[in-house]
């Protein structure tokens, strides 16, 4: 097991693509760490240089601090989980398996002990005479695991294993995953663009745009206390709903504006607020963290637009300032389309982002 | 799915194979001869113009592309352009042209109106009887005479089949670079082949590289450069009626022989001989000084740069200048819808002026007609034309009997055998038994009557 | 119902038949039917009319025959072999995508657009003692002046040392096209998965991208093999008919040079089918050796 340092990492291709920019992170041994992104912001790239398939433009790339950035792919002791699968075709599965096993010249007896636990682990113990073609998709992507399993790497790399596989295939699966990490407890990067794959998954989840580094930290961290709109946008279902609003002083008071409501903030979110020096900002806050009220209790009443039973929960739709917030309801009391609802903010769960930069102020 | 495609592939090749080596059908096109209403309104008459007539001249001469384009360009255009009538000219080989024919008369559809044929097959096409007496067309001109000298196997019992419109024969030509090895007082119009040989051997030795061209390729023309020197030792006597050519064994023969082996045991060829099927380029780029070749090589060779060349008539040797002659002549074919507009083409390419323009434009074949020297001027082809008459009336000379043989490519083989093993790889001796072998297989190829 | 059903599923199973039957009548006329002619010649005496194996005596008996055969034998297992290995090496080259990879291809492209008739022109007049070969030699030095190669002067070894070359200079990028197509449709994880698994760029190569590309690799050499077989062209403008015998050249000779001889047609059904009959087994023979007959799962 492992450590890995990327170090200002950047890569190029050609002279206007920068897929990766400046892109520092440590890994720490053991650790399931995922990239997290919408596609196209880098993720692959990221991980094909760790594994040495992509060339580092600029910066350094440690394992076990050892500098491995011009080290070829088979020297940097990883193995790798390809998005499709990359199960080579003309060899059974045993052989796939095996293949970079002989490759590291192991003796036979101990090659067939390695596939068949990995096999095993994997569940595919009976697949291990046929050809790839012989398989479905799950299979296949068993057979990739199994493969990048039984050469014990430094680092296992995994590139969207997941995506290619049907939603409940794909949930039961991520279960497997996880539970075969606490077993080998191996240090792990995982690449994904699917936010609750990266949440369950997760010992830190990284959050990349356009190549950067949004945010790091853990699945909590990325959750409630998103580093920008854009990670509070990306992270949770129903997204975030983003509200402008205006800042203003009054009886010594820090009061969030807006044409619908008026209400001051609390002391710790005062805070955060004293020396903020513009007028507007933009709150955050979580479906979950509005909440019904009664009339008195209320920064502001509105008429629901639409709700949505999810039996465990209701999702409510208003419409505020021309834009749809949406809210997390206990199931009950049912709310009907059209009743007017009293709603107020947790305000120790709300968040202040700058308009222009979209960091999170604090 | 790849195996089976490249199964298939392989099988619509090895099927392909077999049918480009299957006998070809013969195309057979027929003209439909074009019709015209034309609706007269009440009485009126209205003139009705002619369609235009296209005769089909097909050629086993002028297949050189530029000779090709410069018949077609500077001939047929003004004879199409005289009389409304459009040539279509097709060059094909001599054995195709013959077969194309006659399945034309077999089927009755003749679409071949004119053809022009080299004049050793003119018994082919004689005695099938595919083409038409022309001896009423040919009295009738007044301002040409045609040379007697091809006049064999194109009259045939007093009647004329064929009107020869172009000859040739051979000469030397020599890179000025090779006049300094010629041998002290020898005159090259006066070369004979033995100072020829001496001359050749001065150059291979004074050069390190012989300089002498003769078309080692098979097939090509060495048996008529041999033909032409075995004439000049004395293959063919005069007065006898048949003629001796192509012989390989004679006494004559093996005298020409030994002189070529002389020259080939002394490295006098050029180096790259067997691989020359045509002495143009080797002259032209200088690989070669010196080549006794078919006139018209020769106009090609001295028009492309006077100064750096020499001509010459063919060399002698003790029974004169021998040279085999060859030429070309046009006959009508049998069964033509368009017998008047064929008989203008052949007046046409018959007149003096026009007979001196197609051997001149096609760098230098001899006219046929005797009012034609009366057109030749002073430029390099003329002189050349003037040459290669000189030979053709003086010289020993040869048709060639193409169709006493079942296949001439096959004849020109036997000796082009025995250059390459007795004089290229010889030791400069003539080897008897090599050339009675040779003999043997030349009589074997003969038609059996 | 069920009546419908199957009509449904006949008319489903007879389309495809359907489709193939106008290529195939027209297959049947055009390709097999004079094929069959000439097998049929083949075995026939040309002026009784007989049965006769004469056409297969006379082949047999033809003192060009053994040459031919040798000859062929050889150009087909050196060039094959050797324009296998160097466009394979080519593709390999050409699909690291390095700078200038494209006018490389367009350059390697160019001799494949020539009819083999003026490839055999251009390297004639490039080999004879004043060709542009000798020129080009003495223009970088490699020639000292004065002197001269005679490349078209000597052995039978020499020319089919030639012939080799300049046909190799000209298929040589069809089969790399051939070869690159295969190569860029090996997905690129495939052989990645082998770098990182432990392969260096041969055993990723022997392992991985030459088992992905055989089907490729024996399409290509099928048709290398076939064409082989079958050259004569440049043979022929280079030496001629006769000097150096190859068998398609015999087919061509009897067929072309001299039609009129009377064992011409003997001759040319006797190579023909001789031809026929080793290419076949040429093929056959490969694709065995080369495993195609194996079943094979996969790819
Ligand atoms: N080989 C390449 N050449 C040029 N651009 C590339 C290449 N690979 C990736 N990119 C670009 O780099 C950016 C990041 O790509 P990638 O790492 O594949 O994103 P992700 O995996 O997050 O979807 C994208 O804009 C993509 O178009
Ligand atoms: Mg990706």
């Amino acid at each position: 097991m492992a450590t890995l340092e990327l170090i200002h990492v950047t890569k190029r291709f050609g002279k206007k693509v920068v897929a990766v920019d400046d892109f520092s992170l440590r890994v720490e041994d053991g650790e399931f760490l995922v990239l997290l992104g919408p596609s196209g912001c880098g993720k692959t790239t990221t991980l094909r240089m760790i594994a040495g398939l992509e060339e580092v433009t600029e910066g350094r790339i440690l394992i076990d601090g050892e500098d491995v950035t011009d080290l070829p792919p088979r020297k940097r002791n990883v193995s790798m989980v390809f998005q499709n699968y990359a199960v080579w075709p003309h060899m059974t599965v045993y052989d796939n398996i095996a293949y970079p096993l002989r490759l590291k010249r192991v003796d036979k007896k101990t090659i067939d002990e390695t596939v068949r636990e990995a096999a095993r682990m994997t569940k595919i113990e009976e697949l291990l005479d046929r050809y790839p073609s012989q398989l479905s998709g799950g299979q296949q992507q068993r057979v990739a695991v199994a493969r990048a399993l039984a050469v014990k790497p430094k680092l296992f790399l995994m590139d969207e294993p997941l995506s290619n596989l049907d939603a409940k295939l794909r949930v039961a699966t991520r279960t497997e995953l996880k539970a075969i990490h606490e077993k080998t407890g191996a240090t792990t990067i995982f690449v994904t663009h699917d936010q609750s794959e990266a949440m369950s998954l997760a010992d830190r989840i990284v959050i990349m745009r356009d190549g950067k580094i949004e945010q790091i930290g853990t699945p909590d961290d990325v959750y409630h206390r998103s580093a920008s709109i854009f990670v509070a946008d990306f992270i949770g279902t129903p997204p975030t709903n983003f509200i402008d609003v205006e800042v203003q002083v009054r009886d010594d008071q820090i009061h969030l504006v807006n044409p619908y409501f008026d209400f001051p903030l609390n002391p710790e979110n005062a805070a955060k607020l004293r020396d903020y020096p513009k007028r507007e900002l933009i709150l955050g806050v979580r479906p979950e963290n509005i909440v019904l009220v009664s009339e008195d209790e209320a920064i502001f009443s509105t008429q629901c637009l639409v709700s949505e039973p999810q039996g465990s929960h209701q999702i409510i739709a208003i419409e505020l300032d021309g834009k749809i917030i949406k809210i997390v309801a206990p199931a009950y009391p049912k709310v009907r389309s059209g009743e007017t609802i009293h709603l107020n903010f947790k305000q120790e769960a709300i968040a202040f982002f700058d308009k222009d930069t979209g960091r999170r102020i604090e | 799915m790849n195996k089976r495609m490249t199964f298939a592939l392989a099988a619509v090749l090895v099927v392909s194979l077999l049918a480009a080596c299957a006998p070809k059908t013969v195309t057979v096109t027929v003209e439909v001869p074009v019709e015209r209403t034309v609706e007269v309104e009440k009485t009126v008459e209205v003139p009705v113009e002619v369609p235009a007539k296209t005769l089909v001249l097909s050629s086993e001469m002028f297949a050189p592309p530029a000779e090709q384009e410069f018949f077609i360009n500077e001939i047929l255009k003004p004879f199409e352009e005289e009389t409304g009538i459009t040539v279509n000219f097709q060059v094909i080989k001599g054995e195709d042209m013959f077969d194309r024919v006659t399945v034309q008369q077999e089927t009755g559809h003749v679409t071949t109106d004119l053809v022009l044929v080299f004049n050793g097959r003119f018994s082919w096409w004689t005695d099938a009887g595919y083409v038409l007496p022309l001896d009423e067309v040919v009295s009738e001109w007044t301002d040409r005479t045609i040379l007697p000298a091809f006049d064999r196997n194109a009259v045939v019992d007093g009647t004329r089949y064929f009107v020869p419109i172009s000859a040739d024969v051979y000469l030397t030509i020599a890179n000025n670079k090779a006049l300094d090895y010629l041998p002290e007082g020898v005159d090259l119009n006066n070369l004979t082949y033995e100072q020829y040989a001496d001359w050749a051997i001065a150059i291979a030795e004074g050069e390190g590289e012989g300089k002498v061209c003769v078309t080692g390729v098979p097939q090509k023309m060495w048996i008529y450069q041999f033909g032409s020197s075995a004439l000049s030792y004395g293959l063919n006597p005069a007065g006898q009626p048949e003629p001796a050519f192509p012989n390989v064994n004679s006494e004559p023969s093996a005298a020409a022989w030994a002189m070529w082996a002389r020259i080939g045991a002394a490295n006098g060829f050029m180096p790259t001989v067997l691989n020359v099927d045509n002495c143009v380029d080797p002259l032209m780029r200088e690989e070669a000084w010196l080549s006794v070749t078919h006139n018209a090589r020769v106009g090609q060779v001295y028009a492309s740069a006077e100064a750096q060349y020499t001509v010459a008539p063919a060399p002698s040797g003790p029974a004169g200048v021998g040279t085999i002659a060859g030429a070309h002549g046009i006959g009508i074919v049998k069964g033509t819808a368009n017998y008047d507009a064929a008989v203008q083409l052949l007046e046409y390419l018959t007149r003096p002026e026009i007979q001196v323009k197609i051997n001149k434009g096609t760098g230098g074949f001899i006219p046929v007609v005797a009012e034609a020297l009366d057109y030749l001027g002073e430029d390099p082809t003329d002189e050349i034309i003037r040459k290669a008459l000189l030979v053709l009336e003086n010289g020993v000379t040869s048709y060639l009997p193409i169709s006493d043989f079942q296949d001439w490519g096959a004849v020109k083989k036997v000796f082009d055998d025995v250059f390459q093993q007795m004089v290229l790889q010889g030791d400069g001796t003539v080897d008897q038994a090599l050339l009675d072998e040779a003999q043997a297989r030349l009589d074997a190829l003969r038609v059996e009557q | 119902m069920t009546a419908q059903r199957k009509s449904a599923h006949l008319g489903k199973r007879i389309t495809p038949y359907l489709l193939v039957i106008p290529v195939f009548i027209y297959y049947l006329i055009f390709w097999v039917q004079p094929v069959l002619q000439q097998v049929i010649r083949s075995f026939l005496d040309p002026t009784t009319g007989q049965l006769s194996l004469e056409s297969y005596r006379l082949v047999l008996t033809d003192p060009d025959f053994i040459p031919a055969l040798r000859n062929t034998a050889i150009i087909v297992v050196i060039s094959v072999t050797m324009e296998f290995f160097i466009a394979l090496f080519l593709a390999l080259i050409i699909k690291r995508d390095f700078w200038g990879a494209s006018i490389f291809l367009f350059l390697a492209m160019l001799p494949m657009a020539l009819p083999p008739v003026a490839v055999g022109a251009m390297w004639k007049t490039g080999l004879t003692t004043n060709g542009w070969l000798n020129s080009l030699l003495h223009y970088v030095g490699f020639l000292p002046e004065g002197e001269k190669i005679y490349w078209l002067a000597g052995s039978t070894w020499k020319m089919l040392a030639l012939i080799i070359i300049i046909d190799a200079w000209q298929v040589i990028p069809s089969v790399m096209i051939i070869l690159l197509a295969g190569l860029q449709n090996i997905p690129k994880e495939l052989e990645e998965a082998g770098y990182v698994f432990g392969g260096n760029y041969f055993t990723v190569l022997r392992k991985i991208t030459l088992p992905l590309l055989r089907p490729t690799i024996q399409t290509a050499v099928v048709l290398r093999l076939i064409a082989a077989i079958q050259i004569w062209l440049i043979v022929i403008v280079l030496v001629g008919f006769s000097r150096l015998p190859v068998l398609v050249e015999r087919i061509v000779y009897y067929h072309e040079e001299v039609p009129r001889l009377n064992i011409s047609p003997q001759m040319a059904a006797g190579y023909t089918m001789i031809v026929t009959v080793i290419v076949s087994l040429a093929a056959l023979i490969y694709l065995r050796l080369s495993g195609a007959f194996s079943r094979r799962e996969g790819g």
